[in-house]
């Protein structure tokens, strides 16, 4: 500050207050100008990235709705860096509905629109961020439609999967009777109720042991005093319980959370698209490499592939004394083959006519073997010549 | 001490024939391969990708030819992961189109390719389109091969040799009849 004062036309530079980048994470006393170092603008594009990748997950949601079971609403909480606020999932049934309803609201966008006016140079990315209505809408259709179809069936799981261990067994019992589940889901859970009835038959069935209970306690079925008697008996060799040991529901394998079969799919698309060639594709004969690496392919698998590799053909070659493109060369080489060819052709006419005639023969086979070997003969001669010499 | 350590010296000598013998034996028996056709070294041209195919014209009758041919097959191996190397018979008929082709006109004379495409040497010599004549020494074969390989990586159809001038055989080129 005190050294731009010293100089004696520019002016003092305003003293701005310290102020806290939510994107570089320090104060700066930059003022506005901060938002256009390069540092800041990198670490921008990294927050960003970050925050579109979880929005990436929402957006997996929009798009294929599945049921939120309550052990899993701790998971499916998003921080809205824009809004600075936590989005959870409290009470929904549908995965990232909360989140999803938050991003589609106008002051969300708002808050998107303040963030990027104070961090970002750029304004573009905006939509980004934002879920449209019409995205909302399709969604909210999806669920209802998912939701009629797995009514009961969905219901049974969530109350299945709940961590009152005490109602396991009786879901499994009473799957199928939904007027058991509905009241209670509606109010939630509440333990002992489903036992009413099991406990009512059984209460009497206690009273009336009960009278008895002096008498023999060995005639009581297991487990019934003052208690009911659970269907603990056909249940628990099926699934085991606290005391046999068996992992708790929540734990178990094939319930699966929904987050680990999206990470999977996704991990499975992302894997034949990445094409793991290390090579430059700059380099020399890339395209050729490519198209023969196909070609060999294809003859392993035992596919007929056109052999393209006739009599005539000829590499990429740039001549010693051509000028010009390589293609120029090898055009240049054909014509003198052809020329050679026709020469020597006309020679061998001209031979077999002038057969008979002895002195023109002899002085056209005299000229015959320079003519007809072309490649030695200038160059290899002068080299020779130079050999002697 | 005087008898023990002759000993020493004929059995260390004895055994250091021996291994020369071995490595002569093993190398001999991988030899590179020597192409007498035009099909053959199209072939060999296709079929090498993405590596520097390095091919030597010349003939074994010729004293400079055999000793490049030595430094070759012993460097072969070194270089086998980035570069394949076979040898070309120069008196053969069928690969005159070849000798006319890439004007080679001095014996031994070594031409190098990448993937189908011709690539140029800048050796401080006439000619860029081939090395001509021996090397010094393996080392130096593996760094130019090396260095054809680099600028071929980069897509670069020239490169500059890395040898000091005195390692590279000088000639003289002769144009046609001048």
């Amino acid at each position: 500050m005190e050294e731009k004062n010293t100089k004696a036309k520019k002016k003092p530079s305003k003293k701005n207050e310290f102020d806290f980048c939510k994107v570089c994470r320090f104060h700066h006393d930059h003022g506005p100008r901060h938002k256009y170092f390069p540092r800041h603008k990198e670490l921008l594009s990294a927050f960003l990235n970050r925050f579109r990748s979880k929005i990436a997950d929402v957006r997996f949601f929009l798009k294929n709705p599945s049921f939120l079971r309550p052990q899993e609403e701790s998971q499916n909480r998003v921080w809205c860096v824009f809004c600075d606020e936590d989005i959870v999932e409290l009470g929904s049934s549908f995965a990232c509905s909360k989140a999803i309803n938050h991003f589609a609201s106008s002051e969300h966008h708002k808050n998107i629109k303040q963030f990027l006016w104070k961090h970002g140079p750029s304004m573009d990315c905006v939509d980004d961020f934002k879920i449209s209505d019409a995205d909302v809408a399709k969604w909210v259709r999806k669920c209802t439609a998912l939701g009629n179809k797995d009514a009961s069936s969905c219901t049974g799981q969530l109350s299945r999967t709940s961590s009152d261990i005490h109602n396991k067994f009786e879901f499994e019992r009473t799957e199928k009777e939904t007027h058991f589940f509905n009241p209670n889901y509606l109010n939630d859970v509440k333990p002992l109720l489903y036992n009413t009835n099991e406990y009512q038959i059984s209460h009497s069935g206690v009273t009336h042991y009960g009278s008895h209970l002096n008498v023999d306690a060995s005639q009581l079925p297991p487990g019934v005093i003052g208690m009911t008697s659970n269907s603990s008996s056909h249940s628990g060799d099926s699934s085991g319980n606290v005391h046999s040991g068996a992992p708790p529901p929540w734990l178990t394998p094939n319930d699966g959370n929904i987050f680990n079969q999206s990470e999977i799919t996704r991990v499975q698309e992302k894997i034949p698209v990445k094409t793991t060639s290390k090579l430059n594709p700059h380099r020399v004969g890339a395209a050729w490499a490519e198209r023969r690496k196909i070609e060999m392919e294809m003859e392993k698998r035992g596919e007929a592939v056109n052999s393209n590799t006739d009599a005539d053909w000829l590499p990429n070659f740039g001549r010693v004394w051509q000028s010009g493109t390589r293609k120029d060369s090898r055009k240049e080489f054909e014509k003198e083959k052809r020329k050679l060819v026709v020469a020597a052709e006309s020679i061998s006419m001209e031979s077999q006519e002038r057969k008979l005639v002895k002195t023109e023969s002899v002085s056209m086979e005299s000229e015959e073997p320079v003519q007809i070997q072309p490649y030695v003969s200038k160059r290899a001669v002068c080299f020779a010549f130079t050999i002697l010499n | 001490k005087k008898s023990s350590s002759r000993f020493h010296s004929v059995w260390g000598l004895y055994i250091l024939k021996r291994q020369i013998r071995n490595h002569r034996e093993k190398m001999e028996s991988v030899l590179l391969p020597t192409l007498t056709k035009k099909e053959e070294i199209d072939r060999i041209i296709n079929n090498t990708i993405d590596k520097v195919l390095v091919l030597r014209f010349g003939r074994i009758s010729d004293e400079n030819c055999l000793l490049l041919d030595d430094i070759l097959e012993k460097s072969a191996r070194d270089v086998s992961k980035f570069a394949t190397v076979a040898l070309v018979d120069v008196d053969s008929d069928q690969v005159q189109v070849y000798v006319n082709y890439f004007d080679i006109t001095l014996f031994p004379s070594t031409v190098f390719f990448f993937n189908a495409h011709h690539m140029k040497l800048d050796s401080g010599t006439a000619d860029h389109t081939k090395w001509v004549g021996k090397f010094h020494e393996k080392q130096d074969f593996i760094d130019v091969v090396e260095v054809i390989f680099r600028g071929a990586m980069k897509g670069k159809l020239i490169v500059h040799c890395p040898l000091p001038p005195e390692r590279i055989p000088k000639y003289q080129l002769l144009y046609k009849d001048v």
